[in-house]
């Protein structure tokens, strides 16, 4: 060292240096510590995440059956036509060959382009909904179409379409706020949902659950392949569900049922409760519901003023009519009215009651009359006496006691109550004591206040018709049994006599029902028709059939609005169903049936 | 002389430029890494440049060593005169973009990697001047002035990391030449209160806390004066210059690109934005934390693969060897160059004239700054500023300076060795 340069205190500034590189260095030891050791399973996780993407697999919704396992529903895949991103030119290119391959297509190229622009990543969606034939052509053409991409999805199909309608329902997109809501139900973006009839009331069945698929991307969205370590999940298909309809059936009551008219058919087996066919008018395409509406489709179908998305056969209440007058017989008999003697009067085509007077249909009268032809003829004045014995009170309890006035427990979702105006209903809506002691008089014939649903009537009637169970009636062929209430009548004779009477309402001479039977000869029809009173319109006509008499397989309520008497134009829609239902099962009088109560009944050979 | 030099050559301490070495072969390996990419093939083909940029650096550096310290000091101002020179003309160069490179036939120069190093030289020549007293305000114009000129130049190319590094290095020198830590406070005074005093505007939402901080900054300089009692005048003018910066900061954030802007207010977490300038920084840190403790194994970094880091081959490199490497191999990366510094800080205080030990210091900040720097950033604790780390880091400029400062810190090595011998 020639020339001295030891600068002052350098030994002290050389030891400064050293900490502070030794403290920095430890520093960054640390913050690796803290990213690799302590923190590393988390961000392991997160660069995980960063390149797995789920790809969830949708279930097949389960396949929808008829009760000999016809499909009613099921689900059809339909393709969707993709490009791959790519340059401008190239998919202008592709576009130009598929819109010249589909020219009904009209294909907007430049608006597709626009919208394939705002992402270079995703597919550029070119067509929906293609079929079959369309694809095949697609194929063919794959060579000139590089980035064309088909993927399946599946779509509810209703072979059927308006005619299983109310029964199926139809499925749709769950929507944002579905998903969000916190019901205990998990939904996907995209699940379809049922949205009414079998396809909500089983939805959680019939969905099945969803599986997924992973797969690697890298940072600019690109496709790397299957995640190495995570299996695909299969989804699980929902599950298949046998409807107790028997499409037949069904199909003849939406052929039969008038057109242009509203109402509602039911068919159901009265021993079990199994509806056999179900058919409300007018109805609605389920596959286009299903396919998903804009909201001005969607506007158009549900403000209909013919209302074709309500149910009619559960959703829509009617004044009975003199179909209730059975009913009214019942409870008369359970009262023990007629314990010693079947009652009688004269019908001068109308009566007196306090200050007002009640006609009879009849503007002549019916004479004297006793309960069978009563019945039969569907005399008014018979039923007031009858009403009037049994009392206001006794008759709604009565009818209440027969499901009346409450939904039957059929599995379709939205069934509504109906009204039997009981004593209390009359002092709320009017005030106490503030009406008329004649409501019992229209009450007993079914008119006035009173409200019923189709569905009620079928199961009332299917009470009388399978010798006293209260069924409940059901879609889905479920042991059911345990659910029926079994009737105690107090006169079990008279009811025989009241089933007797209701094979005269159609078979008798001057039946009011003859239609129903009309060119059915090898077994007996029983039923009763009946006329609702409609203050806006035409009355509406009613219905309810069963056959065989004796030991009754299918019963039939037709509900037909605005179209006059019951028994012209209901009646022979329900003898055309059972006529139907005969012809494939076979329907004969039974051996060991009462042959006093068939040799009442006319026949008719041929 | 020659002769003699090559007869004393075994006595060389080469720990310095063995560590480079393997640390730039980890770099090829790096590099090579982060060309293999899923979906990308192109940057495949980067390390074989890198491979023979090593080359060219280790044969352009080593006749640096054949230089002697003397007509080094010697040559000193002119050459830092022509870097600076370089500077101008590379802003002057048409073209739109950042004016960085100079073109030379088919490779691109960095004129800023060579004045950072031709600085060191001519602020060690200034500093090992014989009775240069670092005592008056006065006495640091010079070196400002030095620094300033091409950190300033390279601010408005513009690299702000380039001409951040600058600042370390001098204040580096400063300290090791004999400044008091008054007068480096005194010298940083108007970056931090340019750091609060800005702070304080930019960010809305703590504007308080950084006013405050401001404040209290400004109330210890005062007591910090009033207690060291310096001259008046120095004391009187740092007062005037922080005032003026706390009234200046709103042209100079005005000057800033408009990405610098948003780096910054994205690192102080104004600027919420994951898949921006965030989304690097949390790129980077998933990258690094997932390697775990053994590493994902080389070539097999998933982040680095999908491409979820950016810049992976340069700025970003450490990620790889967080992910790919893990912990173990960070610990031995940077054991490599805690050897390397801690050989240069040997080297700086056993130099045989105040200029080798001034340069040793200078090169020994400069490799310090960019670790440091780089990896504080990569790991999410600085903003990303844009520094490459040395010999990692794809880029043959930095390579080759990185190179030539190792040579320089063995030729101070070597003459400590010959004098010491003689």
């Amino acid at each position: 060292m020639r020339r001295r340069y030891e600068i002052e205190g350098l030994d002290q500034r050389a030891r400064v240096a050293y900490i502070i590189l030794s403290v920095a260095f430890l520093f960054l030891v640390l913050v690796f510590m803290r990213f690799q050791l302590m923190r590393s399973g988390e961000l392991r996780l997160k660069s995980d995440e960063n390149r797995l993407r789920v790809f969830p697999l949708m279930p097949p919704r389960g396949i929808l059956l008829d009760r000999s396992g016809r499909i009613l529903a099921d689900n059809r895949p339909f393709y969707s036509v993709s490009l791959r991103p790519g340059k401008r030119e190239i998919l202008k290119r592709q576009l130009s060959i598929i819109a010249r391959v589909f020219p009904e297509s009209h294909l907007e190229i430049e608006r597709i382009l626009s919208e394939g622009r705002l992402s270079s990543l995703h597919p550029v969606r070119v067509l929906e909904r293609v079929s079959n034939e369309a694809i095949a052509v697609l194929e063919e053409h794959r060579n000139m179409l590089p980035g064309l991409k088909i993927q399946s999805e599946p779509l509810r199909h209703y072979p059927h379409g308006e005619a299983l309608a109310h029964v199926l329902g139809y499925v749709g997109r769950v929507s944002q706020k579905e998903i969000n809501s916190d019901d205990g139900q998990e939904f996907k973006v995209g699940d379809y949902i049922g949205r009414s009839g079998i396809e909500a009331e089983y939805d959680e069945l019939l969905r099945g659950r969803w599986g997924a698929s992973y797969v690697e991307f890298d940072a600019m969205g690109r496709e790397v392949g299957p995640f190495k370590g995570k299996e695909i999940e299969k989804p699980k298909a929902g599950e298949s569900l046998t409807l107790t309809i028997d499409l037949d059936l069904q199909l003849a009551a939406a052929e039969l049922f008038p057109e242009e008219k509203k109402g509602a058919v039911i068919c159901l087996d009265p021993r079990n409760g199994e509806v056999l066919a179900l058919y409300s008018q007018p109805s609605f395409d389920p596959n286009v519901l299903s396919r998903g509406l804009s909201p001005r489709e969607w506007s158009a179908i549900s403000g209909n003023p013919e209302s074709p998305l309500l149910n009619r056969a559960i959703q829509a209440t009617y004044p009975p009519g003199s179909t209730f007058k059975p009913i009214t017989a019942i409870i008369a008999i359970d009262k023990g009215l007629f314990e010693s003697n079947i009652l009688e009067c004269v019908c001068y085509g109308g009566m007196q009651f306090g200050r007002r007077w009640f006609g009879c249909w009849k503007e002549g009268g019916h004479g004297h009359i006793g309960f069978k032809q009563g019945l039969a003829q569907s005399c008014d004045v018979y039923f007031y006496k009858l009403g009037i014995r049994v009392g206001l009170e006794t008759l709604t309890g009565g009818a209440i006691g027969l499901g009346l006035g409450e939904p039957t427990g059929v599995d379709l979702p939205g069934e509504v109550a109906g009204l039997i105006p009981t004593l209390e209903w009359y002092d709320t809506v009017y005030g106490p004591g503030n009406w008329g002691r004649g409501v019992i008089m229209n009450l007993s014939i079914g008119q006035g206040e009173i409200l019923v649903t189709p569905i009620q009537l079928a199961r009332v009637f299917s009470m009388i018709a399978n010798g006293g169970r209260l069924i409940v009636p059901h879609l889905v062929s479920t042991d059911m049994d345990d659910e029926a209430t079994m009737m105690e009548f107090s006169d079990e004779r008279s009811i025989d006599l009241l089933r007797e009477s209701l094979v005269e309402a159609v078979n008798g001479e001057k039946a009011t029902g003859k239609l129903a039977a009309s060119g059915i000869g090898s077994f007996v029809v029983a039923g009763k028709t009946g006329t609702a009173q409609n203050p806006v319109g035409e009355d509406h006509a009613l219905f309810v059939g069963y056959a065989p008499a004796d030991d009754p397989e299918i019963l039939c309520v037709a509900v037909i609005e605005e179209s006059g008497h019951g028994g012209s134009v209901a009646a022979p829609i329900v003898g055309g169903l059972i006529r139907h239902y005969s012809s494939l099962h076979g329907l004969i009088a039974s051996e060991h049936g009462n042959d006093a109560d068939t040799n009442k009944g006319s026949r008719w050979e041929g | 002389m020659p002769t003699r030099t090559k007869a004393l050559g075994g006595k060389v301490d080469l720990g310095p430029f063995f560590a480079s070495l393997v640390l730039s072969l980890i770099g090829v390996l790096l590099i090579y890494s982060s060309g293999k990419l899923e979906f990308s093939e192109a940057y495949q083909n980067l390390y074989k440049k890198q491979i023979l940029w090593l080359i060219i650096a280790l044969i352009v550096s080593y006749p640096v060593m054949k230089v002697s310290i003397k007509s080094l000091s010697g040559l000193s101002y002119f050459l830092y005169t022509a870097s600076v020179m370089l500077l101008v003309i590379v802003l002057a160069l048409p073209g739109s973009g950042p004016h960085r490179w100079i073109r030379l036939g088919s490779i691109q120069i960095q004129p800023s990697e060579i004045a950072k190093l031709l600085t060191i030289l001519a602020l060690a020549r200034y500093l090992g001047r014989k009775r240069q007293r670092l005592e008056r305000l006065t006495d640091f114009l010079l070196p400002l002035i030095i620094a300033g000129v091409p950190a300033f130049l390279i601010l408005i190319e513009p690299d702000l990391g380039t001409a951040f590094v600058f600042i370390p290095i001098l204040f580096a020198m400063l300290f090791w030449s004999g400044a008091r830590p008054l007068y480096l406070l005194f010298l940083a005074s108007p970056l931090l209160s340019l750091t609060f005093s800005s702070l304080s505007l930019i960010a809305h939402s703590h504007a308080i806390i950084y006013t405050i901080l401001f404040a209290l900054f400004f109330i210890l300089l005062v007591i910090v004066i009033l207690l060291r009692k310096p001259y008046f005048f120095d004391a009187l003018i740092i007062i005037a210059m922080n005032i003026a910066v706390g009234l200046l900061y709103k042209p100079l954030w005005n000057h800033l690109e408009a990405y610098q802007k948003k780096r910054l207010l994205a690192f102080l977490g104004l600027d919420s934005d994951p898949l921006g300038i965030d989304w690097q920084r949390i790129q980077s840190q998933v990258a690094i934390g997932s390697g775990g403790f053994w590493g994902k194994g080389f070539l097999e970094g998933t982040q680095k693969k999908l491409a979820f880091l950016p810049e992976q081959h340069t700025d970003f490199i450490f990620s790889i060897v967080g992910e790919e490497m893990g912990f173990i191999g960070v610990f031995i990366i940077l054991l490599l160059y805690y050897f390397l510094l801690s050989r240069s800080l040997y080297i700086a205080r056993t130099a045989p004239t105040p200029f080798s030990s001034s340069v040793s210091m200078g090169i020994a900040a400069l490799i310090f700054t960019h670790v440091f720097v780089n990896i504080t950033m990569v790991t999410g604790y600085l903003p990303v500023i844009g520094l490459p780390v040395p010999f990692l880091s794809y880029g043959g400029s930095s390579l080759v300076m990185f190179f030539v400062a190792i040579w320089l810190l063995e030729r101070m090595s070597l003459e400590k060795t010959h004098i010491w011998l003689r």
